[in-house]
């Protein structure tokens, strides 16, 4: 499991890097992409099978949220609210322990 | 060669941020058991705070700087990515609220925001269809 991660991990990073170098867009954007392909494979079972196969390589991607997203409103249309409302907690979540690292090491650097 | 290099790394960097990912998901298994639905939900939680140390440290910078999309596509990039705009805001501007402002609003909101908006037309589309 941990090589078929590896190698999904890194297929799926390497792809994303060629797409950016050849149309040179800002890493912002290519991850809206990223987040819509996550969305748009869902319906196909895309994203399952290759969950199964390569485990985390899939799942720590930003791929993953679109996935959720769409899977979260399917569930929510189905009445059950409980994975949209987990799903925006842990975008939340991310922000703020981004904004407390961006001030932490704000601080760090500023000291040194 | 040029155009080879920074895929490779790419690909070294992202494939070892999944082997990291799969030793969380496998921990967070253990813990929880297989079924748990919290197994996802903490293992991105937890590569966000890794990648949160990693850029106090001064550390996800590097990584980032050797492995471009293979450090920005994991959940731990979009916690670092959110650290850097807001501090380099703060050290450009100066002021905390732009800072904010550019980190939330410009950087959250923006990918969040189309990409949640994409993923939900998709999901009802899929619900209707599928």
């Amino acid at each position: 499991m941990y090589i078929s991660a590896f190698i999904l991990g890194g297929i799926i990073c390497a792809l994303f890097q060629v797409f950016m170098m050849f149309t040179k867009l800002d890493p912002p954007r290519i991850l809206i992409l990223g987040f819509a392909l996550g969305a748009l494979l869902t319906p196909f079972g895309m994203m399952d099978a290759l969950g199964q196969w390569g485990g985390a390589g899939l799942v720590i991607m930003v791929m993953t949220a679109g996935n959720a997203v769409a899977g979260a409103t399917v569930a929510l249309l189905g009445g059950n609210p409980m994975p949209i409302i987990m799903i925006f907690g842990i975008f939340v979540a991310l922000t703020i322990i981004g904004l407390g690292a961006g001030f932490l090491h704000w601080k760090v650097s500023k000291n040194s | 060669m040029n155009t080879l290099k920074p895929i490779m790394s790419a690909f070294v960097v992202g494939g070892l941020f999944s082997i990291l990912g799969q030793g969380l998901m496998v921990l967070f298994i253990s813990l929880l058991g297989g079924n748990s639905p919290f197994i996802g939900p903490l293992t991105l939680l937890s590569l966000g705070l890794i990648g949160a140390v990693l850029f106090i440290a001064g550390i996800y910078q590097k990584i980032e700087k050797i492995g471009a999309f293979g450090a920005i596509l994991p959940f731990s990039g979009f916690a670092a990515a959110v650290a850097g705009v807001f501090a380099g805001t703060k050290v450009e501007t100066g002021s905390w609220g732009s800072a904010t402002k550019a980190a939330v609003v410009s950087l959250v909101l923006y990918v969040v925001g189309i990409g949640t908006i994409i993923s939900i037309i998709t999901g009802v589309v899929a619900f209707y269809t599928v």
